[in-house]
């Protein structure tokens, strides 16, 4: 017996997609292979087709690696955080969540060979030469953990969709098949199975949280060793951290939305999901802009000398644009979005996230350029412009996100079925009913 | 460590030759300049992460000195000091401190502040002799700076950091400070991360963007991390105080093409400095001229030291 649940989760696996959805595969796909081009093009001609300088030595690739990574604590918080405090309407929202995480990890991992100079012989001289002593080797070691543990976060909880997948495909035969029997890893829906499940996943949802934690700042700490005004800042790892779970969201409610409106999934993804979410945006937004006021008032109340120039450059001067668009548009309007009960709708929170999620971009290029520019030294001042080749590159990240959504929801089911199954029944019967093979297999 | 009360000896006898080839140099100085000690080392590390390469030998480094710069008749007093130095270095090691001494071995530079014009001559020297390109590359740069007397010149070479962030930053130990001191990158290891570069409060690090133009009398095989050609793109390049030089008993380049005589190179153990024309002792230089180091505030220990603008010289 299929549930509604599993019917309308399943639906995209069967059904053929329209126009549109090949409209926009082919939009993302041209976008990934333009950036391929830019980037084959950067390797033949080395990193003179940016617009670094040895005044700017890093860009938007090191912004988007940030950015990338940020994103990616959607899967943290959501599945993990809500995981362990029980909050039943995570459910839904859950395995999309997981695939932000594991696919904006590779984006910004992406990013890493596309900055350097020699990407060819870096992962071997990372082995066999990488020093512990440097941040580069702590972000390294942090992130392949961060990544592995995603995956088998994302993985886990999939195996009993997957056996629901390989049980009700209509041929039983052909590659599809293969990988649903492959991934349900002969689930059988015993008892025993769901208790090593749950345990599994609560032992992960443990490890994760401070495995991420570390990562983003791990990340902070690149800029937080150093000497260099503005960078060299106690708070940057929390600071990092916050900004990472903010953008994390936001980009969780953009999907949804997407989802929602493309796929017809407002059975999942409630207005009560945007709420929920939106209140969760709201209280980052304000810790966010608490860590971001304090920093600048506390480096702009004195007159130190050497953080003078950045810091106007921040605050009035070229990048003045930026650095208030993040706060005005990025966290003031999205905070008042979100606050305000006429536009606390699905419309309103969509559009807040929208804004932070671009807003916490720029707030990533006012932490790495304004800083270089300014230099350390009068020899040191250069103004940064990225070249389309950066561009290209930049915006195939994006289109990569896009690209692995749409490719997953044609494969996998978004929703986590029985999750969403389990929590209907947790509503109304106990739990240890649940548990004794009544559970939806 | 040195004793400048010992009374000087006689020093001259050697310093009086007047024409020197290549090979009775390398007998006067008593040191064995053989084939490796020039041959650039290509890459290999030793157990403790260093570069063995051409450590350089202060005290060659001196008689050498002594004796180019009696040779060129530029200074008989300049050359009896550099005597006296090695004297008191001899000394040492007779007093047992020799393993001291040898692992002491620190260049260092001073650059009068009051006598800099901003001619920027050295940075021409130092872009002709590394075959650097005129945009970037500044591995000396000069610019203006606003101080209380007024404007004055810097130039900036690399600070040479005991305490260099530069090197702690590298993910592969492609950069590295020698046995001498001097931070070279190795750019066969360089992966081209610049971390080094946002790490340096000094913006003494420059990155290799494009292609660089091999000099005509060198191929591949001849890099060293002390002679830095020929460049590879995607690494890092910066001053290393003329490591090829120095091993030739030549001081940088910037040094000797400086036409105000501002630049002084030398060593802080045999506490001697010169600069082509005269020679001091280090201490007494930095001490009567009142010597500061740039941004002493980072704590990196730089091997740089000024004399401040506004002095009368």
């Amino acid at each position: 017996m299929t549930s509604a649940v599993e019917q309308l989760a399943m639906r995209p696996l069967g059904e053929r997609p329209g126009r549109g959805y090949w409209v926009l595969v082919a939009a993302m796909a041209a976008l990934v292979v333009l950036g391929l081009v830019a980037w084959i093009i950067q390797l033949r001609e080395g990193l003179g087709v940016t617009g670094l300088s040895s005044s700017v030595p890093w860009g938007v690739y090191i912004v988007n690696f940030i950015f990338f990574v940020g994103i990616s604590y959607a899967g943290t918080l959501l599945s993990a955080v809500l995981r362990l405090v029980h909050a039943g309407w995570r459910r839904p929202i859950t395995r999309i969540a997981e695939v932000v995480t594991v696919s904006s990890l590779v984006i910004a991992a992406v990013m890493i060979p596309a900055d350097l100079g020699r990407p060819v012989i870096a992962p071997w001289q990372m082995l066999i030469s990488g020093r512990g002593e440097s941040p580069l080797v702590w972000d390294m070691v942090v992130l392949t953990t961060y990544l592995v543990a995603a995956f088998i976060f994302l993985v886990i909880p999939m195996i009993p969709d997957m056996a629901r997948c390989r049980d009700t495909h209509p041929t039983g035969t052909g590659p599809r098949y293969r990988l649903y029997s492959w991934m349900a890893a002969s689930w059988n829906g015993h008892a025993r199975q769901w208790q090593r499940l749950e345990r599994a996943m609560g032992i992960l949802a443990i490890t994760i949280i401070p495995v991420a934690i570390l990562a983003h700042s791990a990340v902070a700490w690149i800029f937080g060793v150093t000497p260099r005004p503005v960078w060299n800042s106690t708070i940057f790892a929390p600071y990092f951290v916050v900004g990472a779970v903010f953008s994390g969201t936001a980009v969780i409610v953009v999907i949804m939305a997407a989802y929602r409106r493309v796929f017809h999934l407002h059975v999942f993804f409630t207005e009560r999901h945007f709420v929920r979410l939106g209140y969760i945006l709201l209280t980052l937004n304000l810790v966010y802009m608490y860590f971001t006021f304090s920093e600048y008032w506390t480096i702009g109340y004195t007159v130190q000398a050497d953080y003078q120039a950045p810091l106007a450059s921040i605050l009035s001067g070229a990048h003045a644009w930026a650095f208030w668009f993040a706060i005005i548009l990025g966290m003031l309007v999205p905070a008042a979005l979100v606050a305000l009960p006429w536009t606390r709708t699905v419309g309103g929170i969509t559009t807040a996230s929208v804004l932070v999620v671009t807003g916490m971009w720029l707030k990533r290029w006012i932490i790495v350029v304004p800083p270089l520019e300014t230099g350390m030294t009068p020899g040191s001042l250069a103004s940064y412009a990225p070249t389309w080749v950066e561009g290209a590159i930049t915006l195939a990240g994006g289109a990569a996100l896009v690209l692995i959504f749409l490719g997953f929801q044609r494969l996998f089911p978004v929703i986590s079925i029985w999750e969403v199954e389990y929590g209907d029944e947790e509503d109304h019967v106990p739990a240890a009913n649940v548990r004794n093979g009544e559970v939806p297999a | 460590m040195t004793d400048p009360a010992t009374p000087p000896q006689p020093a001259s006898a050697p310093v009086s030759q007047t024409s020197v080839g290549s090979t009775e140099l390398a007998r006067f100085l008593g040191v064995d300049y053989s084939e490796r000690d020039l041959q650039p080392d290509h890459g290999t590390f030793d157990a403790d992460g260093l570069h063995p390469a051409t450590v350089l030998n202060r005290r060659a480094f001196f008689r050498g000195l002594a004796v180019a710069l009696a040779a060129a008749g530029v200074a008989k007093l300049g050359g009896s000091a550099v005597a006296q130095a090695m004297t008191d270095a001899e000394a040492a090691v007779a007093d047992g401190t020799a393993e001291q001494l040898a692992t002491a071995e620190r260049w260092v530079m001073v650059i009068d502040l009051a006598k800099c014009n901003g001619c920027k001559q050295c940075m021409t020297a130092c872009k002709t002799g590394h075959s650097l390109p005129e945009d970037d590359q500044h591995w000396i740069d000069v610019w203006e700076e606003q101080g209380p007397y007024g404007t004055f010149f810097r130039p900036r070479p690399c600070m040479q950091c005991d305490n260099s962030p530069c090197t702690t930053v590298c993910p592969v130990g492609a950069t590295y400070t020698n046995d001498a001191g001097i931070i070279l990158v190795d750019n066969n290891k360089c992966i081209g991360c610049r971390m080094c570069m946002v790490a340096c409060p000094y913006d003494a690090r420059y990155f290799w963007w494009n292609e660089p133009e091999t000099p005509a009398h060198l191929t591949e095989d001849d890099y060293s991390p002390e002679l830095t050609m020929p460049a590879r793109r995607g690494t890092v390049g910066k001053c290393v105080f003329c490591a090829d030089y120095l091993q030739q008993s030549r001081l940088p380049r910037c040094v000797q093409q400086c036409p105000q005589n501002a630049m002084w190179f030398g060593e802080k153990t045999t506490d001697v400095v010169t600069n082509g024309d005269d020679v001091r002792r280090l201490t007494e230089l930095l001490e009567t001229g009142g010597a500061t180091r740039y941004k002493e505030e980072k704590g990196t220990e730089p091997k740089v030291f000024y004399l401040p603008h506004g002095r009368e010289v």
